[in-house]
């Protein structure tokens, strides 16, 4: 009776497979999955997996009598285009729940492309599978950090516009509080997005402090881009935030260095990258103001 | 089962023990996967899934059985992904689905050693 079961259920696998391409391309959907003696039916996510469209490849569990029914589906297509797989060692399945073969191998977090397209939403799904022998190259998904760590190249920083007061270009004078700033226009957060295999993780670029070098040796870190100087706020003040007062007259070059705090998340992780700089100059010329003389 | 399951998804807590309770199989290793990728997604599944139309299929061996098909209707409108702060994870609606386990005793415990579950509309 088993063995005629079994036969049946071969019979039916063939059929299991179709519906397991056509289902596994549908959103979020299980369906019937056959190893080379045995049937397993797969089970799929509740609802509506996001890209995480939740039907596992079947695994073929030994004695499995699973009768493969050729249950209505959606029609569809197999995938056109290969998944994508990404190294998976987090994967710490408790024990017994989801033995593997015996010997070398690991765990892959595996994406597959959807053929059919139900909802429109959904156009990947995922699934963790071990593999014994690694997947060519060419279907090697990059992992979270490395996608962060592409995502952080695509990152394309302003750079920093100085402001000053006097204005740059103009001469100053010693005594004269110089006023410093970052124009606000080049002080925002920054992001890039990298995507592949169904993951995606985004770059964030946030200015956090800034360096100045006034050229006369003296250097300062400004907390943020500095204050830009209004005339209502009279005459030679001292800038709140970020200035200077040259004590010598000559000729300086003055750079500004904005630091960039860089962090990542997608994928369902998050990081954190050195920080990243911008830097820009500018000429000064510092006269010595001239003693008026009355009579 | 499906209690252990809807339990473990408000963490996608694929570690959870309560999952081999009344799962073995290729069955309890899917839904570990289900909710490792869940987890590695950031989401998790929240509500309850309706379990309608309950009939059994195949018995084997016909007397006695030690291995029982059971189809069945989920429902997974109220059964749905979300993000750890609450919102819908996506705009993916459930709905019926069907739906075939096959349980199996083992050592005088019966037990949902595969699954699977088909296409929004198959019910």
């Amino acid at each position: 009776m088993l063995s005629a079961i079994r036969t049946l259920a071969a019979i039916g696998c063939a059929f299991a497979v179709v519906l397991t391409g056509s289902s596994w391309a549908s959103a979020g959907d299980g369906g019937v999955n056959c190893g080379s003696a045995s049937c397993t039916v797969t089970v799929t996510v509740p609802g509506s997996p996001a890209g995480s469209i939740l039907a596992p490849p079947g695994m073929s569990t030994g004695s499995g009598a699973g009768q493969a029914d050729p249950s209505p589906s959606p029609s569809g297509s197999f995938f056109s285009t290969p998944c994508t797989y990404r190294p998976d060692p987090e994967y710490q399945p408790p024990a017994g729940a989801d033995p593997h073969p015996a010997g070398s191998g690991g765990w892959y977090l595996m994406t597959c492309p959807d053929a059919l397209k139900p909802t429109g939403v959904a156009n990947t799904f995922s699934t963790v599978v071990w593999l014994s022998t690694p997947p060519p190259a060419s279907a090697v998904a990059p992992s979270p950090a490395q996608l962060a760590a592409q995502a952080r190249s695509l990152l394309r920083l302003t750079t920093p516009v100085i402001g000053s007061s006097p204005k740059p270009g103009s001469p100053d004078l010693v005594g004269v509080n110089v006023w410093a700033w970052v124009a606000p226009s080049a002080w925002s957060a920054q992001s890039a997005t990298a995507s592949a295999g169904g993951l995606s993780v985004t770059a964030t670029a946030t200015p956090s402090y800034s360096t100045w070098d006034f050229g006369d040796g003296t250097v300062i870190t400004c907390l943020g881009p500095g204050t830009v100087y209004q005339p209502s706020d009279g005459e030679n003040p001292v800038s709140p935030t970020c200035g200077h007062d040259y004590r010598q007259a000559g000729s300086f070059t003055e750079t500004v260095t904005v630091h960039w705090s860089v962090t990542w998340a997608g994928a369902g992780q998050s990081g954190a990258f050195n920080d990243m700089t911008t830097t820009a100059n500018a000429p000064v010329t510092v006269e010595q103001s001239q003693a008026v003389v009355t009579r | 089962m499906i209690a252990d399951w809807t339990a473990a998804g408000l963490t996608a807590n694929y570690q959870d023990p309560a999952l081999a309770h009344h799962m073995s199989g290729s069955a309890l290793s899917q839904v570990t996967r289900h909710l490792y990728v869940e987890k590695t997604e950031g989401a998790v599944v929240r509500g309850t899934p309706q379990l309608l139309d309950v009939t059994f299929g195949q018995m084997v061996p016909a007397s006695n059985p030690t291995e029982i098909v059971i189809n069945s209707c989920v429902d997974t409108s109220s059964w749905l992904e979300y993000t750890t702060d609450g919102h819908l994870y996506n705009n993916v609606a459930g709905g019926k689905r069907k739906t075939q386990v096959l349980v199996v005793s083992q050592n005088n415990t019966w037990k949902v050693d595969q699954l699977a579950m088909n296409a929004v509309g198959t019910c």
